[in-house]
């Protein structure tokens, strides 16, 4: 697929997913990050489903790029980083744009980390870059498969590292993945990213 | 920039042209992301192999499409869904209706009826259940059908209960049914005063004067520009005054009539159509 050179186009779409610790780790990798950078972040974190989110706000506070929850048919841009609403699942449409669903459930979770990397693969395809950060379940193994088999890549935060070990182990068990690293060796590659482009 | 992605994408796009050609429901502005997924679901379940089959059958078989109608239409509901909507349409929405003589509510893709009985307790509580009218619509007839019936399994009874005292309404959730052995019933009570009817957003036409019309998590299935169409239908169909109610992430964001309405609360997506002018 072509790319255009523009401003409104990520160059890279960077989705990651995480569970039991990943506040705290996403706040680790975030802040090692070098903006404005031109890839675009969107996550999945699972929150328990009731209560209204506030996680935006509170990465908004500690980083130097917009953080933002996520809003439906709404485009993603470069330089942005996009958080999932508790009890929708977030997916990413072809034409670059964000979209919610209340469909049941995937691996019991709503939002699940496997929605968001599917869609992302079928979307962009070699663009996608995903990183599994710490969890306590399997979600986002069966997304990380598609993402590599639509060319994309696949980084796993060390599971040495990671407070819940489940997550990361799963997606390293399912495939061969492109990376393994702590999240300084993470925050660095995607730091990386803006140099080679 | 072609028109379709790859050849996936293309075969998606000619089942869709092909069931609207053949059965009228008209798939084009959905969303296609959640759409395709449970399209892809759909030819596991029937253990199709390739899209370009499942359009060659589904022409062919009422069966297989009423099917595709029941699957891919699904949607997923619970009683008091996002309670403190419920508390917000207490506090904001019912003193105004409790100033008419009846009351029309139109509650749009209300899938197997959870949230129709929601309301409908909640009226109840605010004594206006007699004098209102719920017109509850989808498009998916056996979601409808068992909406009517009004039974419901016992497995999510106790999240419910928790949702039913968080919206803020008084007694318990067991009230307003009947237990049986592993499931309950609505109390006909609540019954009366709703129509359950098929109606389909994207093509059908408007529905009446409404003082109130809930239509929640529907819209995010549709893309902007069938958002826009909707709206546009609902806001035909709602009395000047009246109150449009949508799910958390939905919006009037890509609504040309913006400026009809007044937000009453903003984060629990409650609209007033304060103004006959867009």
């Amino acid at each position: 697929m072509l790319m255009n050179p523009d401003k409104t186009t990520f160059s890279k779409l960077v989705v990651i997913g995480t569970s039991w610790g990943g506040i705290d780790a996403l706040k680790a990798l975030l802040g090692r990050l070098n903006a404005p950078f031109t890839f675009a972040l969107v996550v999945v974190i699972h929150q328990e489903r009731h209560k209204k989110s506030h996680l935006s706000t509170i990465f908004a506070r500690m980083v130097p790029f917009p953080v933002l929850e996520a809003e439906d048919k709404q485009q993603i841009l470069p330089g942005n980083m996009y958080i999932s609403t508790p009890n929708y699942h977030l997916l990413v449409e072809q034409d670059g744009t964000l979209s919610h669903t209340i469909d049941s459930a995937v691996n019991f979770c709503r939002p699940s980390v496997d929605v968001l990397f599917q869609t992302a693969a079928d979307a962009f395809g070699d663009r996608v870059i995903a990183i599994v950060l710490t969890g306590a379940n399997q979600d986002g193994a069966e997304g990380a498969k598609w993402i590599q088999q639509r060319g994309g890549k696949v980084y796993v935060q060390d599971p040495k590292e990671a407070e819940a070990k489940v997550m990361p182990l799963a997606t390293i068990a399912k495939i061969d993945v492109d990376l393994i690293g702590n999240l300084d060796t993470l925050a660095l590659t995607l730091n990386n990213l803006e140099r080679k482009t | 920039m072609p028109k379709y992605q790859n050849d996936e994408d293309y075969d998606i796009h000619a089942l869709l042209e092909v069931i609207y050609l053949k059965w009228g429901y008209d798939f084009r502005g959905y969303s296609k992301a959640s759409l395709t997924r449970r399209i892809f679901f759909f030819l596991q379940e029937e253990r199709i192999d390739r899209i370009p089959d499942l359009q060659y059958r589904i022409v062919r078989d009422r069966a297989l499409f009423s099917r595709f109608i029941k699957d891919v239409t699904v949607n997923v509901t619970e009683m008091f869904r996002d309670p403190s909507f419920y508390a917000s349409v207490k506090q904001h929405i019912i003193a105004q209706l409790k100033t008419y003589p009846h009351i029309k509510i139109w509650h749009a893709g209300c899938a197997t009826g959870e949230e129709v009985y929601s309301l409908a307790m909640l009226l109840d509580q605010e004594g206006l259940l007699d004098r209102a009218t719920i017109y509850a619509t989808d498009i998916n007839r056996s979601v409808l059908d068992r909406a009517k019936k009004g039974i419901y399994s016992d497995s999510h009874l106790s999240q419910y209960q928790q949702n039913y005292r968080d919206a803020g309404l008084k007694g318990d959730l067991l009230d307003y049914f009947e237990k049986g052995y592993d499931h309950v019933i609505v109390d006909s009570r609540l019954r009366k005063n709703i129509v359950f009817t098929e109606h389909d957003l994207v093509i059908d036409h408007v529905f009446g004067e409404m003082q109130l019309i809930f239509c929640r998590n529907v819209l995010i299935y549709f893309t902007r520009a069938l958002q826009d169409k909707v709206i546009g239908l609902f806001t035909e169909s709602l009395d000047f005054g009246g109150y449009l109610c949508l799910g958390i992430k939905e919006s009037l964001d890509f609504f040309n009539g913006r400026a009809m309405y007044t937000a009453v609360d903003a984060d629990h997506r409650l609209f007033q159509k304060t103004s006959t002018k867009g």
